[in-house]
């Protein structure tokens, strides 16, 4: 049952991006391209994994006054680790992040985990919570990610779909409206969606609320 | 208070083994993923291969940039990390390039680091690639910026990156072709003043011009003449001999060869060599199409008499690697200076006719436009091509391409006939972009003066809403003024060429 | 000297918030009212100077020369942590007026993403070449943050009176509104 919970928590109830508006810097910068998104989103759900898993570890250790700075400290050592990798290995990421790649460790949303739940959990739940909501982030990176590739650029993770396109949607301002309208939407099908489940019995099948967003979109 | 301290302790040595062991964990991180621009990473990224660092050249820093590594894939290829200096607003460019060793040509192109001030003013790969195929033959292989490679509005970040190829050029050459860096130039000019009295300087080669046998040290320009320092090599037939380097000069007026000279003799047998009365053979001829020399035999020299039995087409060798000298400076001032890659455009506009081409040099330059090629058609109509830019009135790199534009003018009624542009030089939007309409609001206009359509407003376009976007003050946009300049010019030119030649 | 480019790129062209997308959560957080969306400009100017003039010499006189640029991260995150720290003590001993006012804000700063990124971008930025223009570049990019959160702040408290749709209210109008205080400043950056 709490299993359950995490899932949902992070994929939706309590989505970083959609939900709780957390990590709102990177979520702007880097959905030009769904293929972006998606590596930002695997490297901050790597960081929130390792960072949940070692705080847990250590959450009889650290004392409760310079928990904060200890957290710090193992983020900051995971997202180095995550930099180097990078550099390495998918140096066109490495690229396009820029300073957004350092940046990871003042994402709110690491720093709001590992106090909020990994401190308090054990290691087997701290590294589910990590998984799912890396994965929430992600999912929701790359719809907005591709919302904007498909508008900016006639394209979706680089493949050409048509000749047409808004470069509006590439720019700043298209970062700010896109992701204003997309949380928009979320919360408005989402909502109904809850009042529907309090209507019906709390088991009624639900649509995946994913699914429906994207329906939306494509219109 | 002890509590308190000893709590103190425990928190601070807490955070002192984590922040040991995240250095500890961070310095075998940093072994295993250890990185540096231009390791063998980056040259794979751009052709897979066996590659190994080589030790660069001591201190090879030039006026554009500096060489920082070199690699070597095997004996095939050369990649080099350079880096460009910057130009304008644009900072420092870091370049991989890679060059094969077979045909010395640039075969990838990546940017390692980039100098402009926001990625907006950055070149794209699509940008960069226009320097793939490339040959590297001297020093001065990148001093034209590859028309592709030329970004408006991104000309800082261009000319950084060209200063990164023009340094790997330079490497190249000295320590791959055993060439000199220096740029010979100004020797080139010398060898062009020793046969000629005007002043020279150098053009820009036009690069897609195909040149057969050799190729093109140097194109110069005077006021009336057109210079070249030419290398041509054997055909190969029978015998061979080296290259020879050739001077030639051609008058602009009339299309004639006025003067050359063999500054290089590359005969490898003695006797076989070319002298100047062989040369003078060749003076007085006018360039009348880019194939006038393939079959002139006044300059060649009879080999009968001298080996019989070297070579089966009767003329030495080495004369005939001469005429190769001139058959490349024909084909290259028929198609460049007359004009004569735009007759197809000419063709395809009047179907039907046949065009000769005429030498033309205007009295005085044209505002912002070009003549390209002048031409005379079989029933009497003048064919006239024409560059054009924008006149840059209150303008931000938006629109700031070349407009080249095909009209033809009936030759007895001096009326525009058609007229097309034949390269659209709007940059950005192709919101700017002239319509075919609008260019046929010029045709019907019968040419009584060289200002005739000075202050002619039929052909231009409006720039209203969301085109009047900051770039125009006049009412007009940038693009359809270029092709109104292009007119002006034609108006200019063809009233100078009725009056000498029409009448 | 660079310092005129530097001026109009940190403020305008290159503005943090609007054009780099950074210091979005107290761009978002803190700019209900124009007065606290100004106190939370200047506290973030001023530790953004103070982090420039520290981080910068560090980076480039400790850390590289003993080839240790990978520590980058950590090392800056813990000096500006520090530096927060010690701004709030000193503030708070000496000049208690200004504590109150500016206090409340400096605990947000520490995970406030412009402070790293201004940290991270001073070294890699052309203009900078030396520690008076990283200080430069510090003080303008504070500027250029203050500029727009108050900018910001001044739509919201309109937005405030106008009838929005219930699904739009809040987080999603706040974003329309910086998507065309962008536009504006994306304008800029066209020259």
């Amino acid at each position: 049952m709490k299993i359950k919970d995490i899932i949902m928590d992070g994929l939706f109830r309590q989505n970083p991006t959609l939900r709780l508006v957390l990590g709102v810097c990177s979520t702007l910068a880097l959905t030009t391209s769904a293929f972006d998104s998606f590596g930002m989103g695997v490297a901050v759900t790597f960081v929130l994994v390792c960072s949940n898993v070692i705080v847990s570890l250590l959450r009889n250790v650290i004392p409760d006054k310079v928990r904060i700075p200890a957290f710090v400290l193992v983020i900051a050592t995971f997202v180095t680790i995550v930099q180097l990798f990078l550099r390495k290995y998918v140096n066109a990421l490495y690229a396009n992040f820029g300073v957004f790649l350092p940046l990871i460790v003042v994402n709110c949303i690491i720093l709001g985990r590992a106090e909020g739940f990994a401190f308090k959990n054990k290691v087997g739940l701290a590294a589910l919570d990590g998984l799912f909501m890396g994965l929430g982030y992600t999912w929701a990176m790359v719809l907005i990610g591709g919302v904007r590739e498909i508008l900016g650029f006639g394209t979706i993770f680089g493949i050409k779909l048509w000749d047409f396109s808004i470069g509006f949607f590439a720019s700043q301002s298209g970062a700010f409206f896109t992701y204003g309208v997309v949380i928009a939407t979320f919360v408005t099908i989402w909502n109904a969606i809850e009042r529907k489940q309090k209507l019906k019995s709390a088991t009624a099948g639900v649509k995946d609320p994913a699914t429906i967003a994207e329906e939306k979109e494509e219109n | 208070m002890n509590e308190n301290v000893k709590g103190s302790i425990k928190a601070m040595a807490v955070l002192l083994c984590i922040a040991i062991a995240s250095g500890l964990l961070l310095a075998i991180c940093n072994d295993v993923f250890y990185y540096e621009a231009g390791g063998a990473e980056d040259f794979n990224a751009l052709l897979s291969g066996n590659w190994a660092l080589v030790e660069v050249a001591e201190d090879f820093t030039s006026d554009y940039g500096t060489v920082s590594k070199v690699a070597e894939n095997g004996t095939s290829h050369a990649g080099f990390i350079v880096v460009g200096n910057g130009s304008g607003k644009s900072g420092a460019y870091t370049m991989a390039i890679i060059i094969d060793r077979a045909t010395n040509k640039v075969v990838a192109v990546k940017t390692i680091e980039m100098g402009a001030t926001s990625s907006g003013y950055d070149l794209s790969q699509d940008q960069l690639d226009a320097y793939v195929g490339i040959e590297i033959a001297d020093a001065t292989a990148f001093d034209v910026i590859p028309s592709g490679a030329l970004v408006a509005g991104a000309t800082g970040s261009s000319k950084a990156i060209n200063n990164a190829f023009k340094v790997a050029g330079a490497y190249y050459t000295i320590h791959y072709l055993g060439g000199s860096a220096v740029d010979p130039t100004e020797e080139y000019l010398g060898y062009l003043g020793q046969i000629s009295t005007e002043t020279f300087t150098k053009a820009d080669v036009d690069g897609s011009i195909a040149v057969n046998n050799g190729r093109l040290l140097l194109v110069a320009t005077s006021q009336t003449q057109v210079g070249f320092y030419v290398e041509s090599t054997s055909d190969g037939n029978y015998v061979d001999n080296g290259a020879y380097r050739v001077a030639i000069i051609v008058d602009r007026a009339t299309a004639q060869i006025v003067s050359a000279k063999v500054i290089e003799d590359g005969a490898t047998i003695p006797g076989y060599e070319v002298g100047q009365t062989t040369i003078d053979a060749y003076v007085g001829q006018a360039i009348t199409s880019g194939n006038v020399f393939d079959n002139f035999e006044g300059g060649l020299i009879d080999s009968s008499s001298l080996n019989a039995g070297m070579t089966n087409t009767g003329w030495t060798q080495s004369s005939r690697t001469v005429r190769n000298a001139f058959s490349i400076v024909a084909n290259y001032y028929y198609n460049a200076f007359l004009g004569g890659k735009y007759l197809a455009d000419l063709e395809t506009l009047a179907t039907g006719e046949t065009w000769t081409i005429v030498p033309f040099a205007p009295s005085t330059p044209y505002v912002d436009a070009t003549i390209l090629c002048l031409a005379q058609s079989s029933s009497g109509k003048v064919g006239i091509v024409v560059s054009a830019v924008s006149d840059g009135v209150n303008t931000t790199n938006i629109m700031n391409g070349e407009y080249i534009v095909a009209i033809i003018i009936d030759g007895a009624t001096d009326e525009v006939l058609s007229a097309k542009i034949v390269k659209d030089g709007w940059v950005s939007m192709d919101i700017f972009a002239v319509p075919q309409e609008k260019v046929n609001a010029y045709v019907g206009t019968v040419i009584t003066s060289a200002t005739v359509f000075d202050t002619f407003e039929g052909g231009l376009v409006a720039a209203e809403g969301y085109l009047n976007y900051g770039e125009t003050n006049t009412g007009w946009t940038q693009s359809s003024r270029a092709v109104r300049h292009a007119f002006q010019a034609v108006a200019g030119c063809y009233v100078e060429y009725s009056e000498n030649i029409g009448g | 000297m660079n310092i005129l480019p530097i001026i109009l790129a940190a403020v305008l062209s290159n503005n943090f918030v609007l054009i780099q997308f950074l210091g979005i959560c107290p761009f978002l957080g803190v700019s209900q009212k124009v007065d606290s969306a100004l106190g939370m400009g200047i506290a973030v100017t001023f530790v953004m100077v103070l982090t420039c003039l520290v981080t910068y010499p560090i980076y480039q006189f400790i850390l590289v020369p003993l080839g240790l640029a990978y520590l980058e991260i950590i090392v800056f995150i813990f000096v500006i942590a520090s530096l927060v720290q010690i701004v709030e003590m000193v503030l708070k001993k000496f000049i208690p007026a200004l504590y109150s006012s500016l206090g409340i804000y400096l605990p947000l700063i520490t995970t406030n993403c412009a402070i790293l990124g201004v940290a991270e971008l001073v070294l890699t930025e052309a203009l900078v070449t030396g520690l008076f223009e990283a200080v430069m570049y510090g003080l303008f990019a504070g500027v250029g943050f203050t500029f727009a959160i108050v900018l910001l702040a001044g739509l919201r408290e309109k937005l405030d009176k106008l009838p929005i749709a219930k699904s739009l209210k809040g987080f999603p109008i706040t974003m329309i509104a910086s998507c065309f205080m962008a536009m504006a400043f994306y304008a800029f950056s066209l020259i």
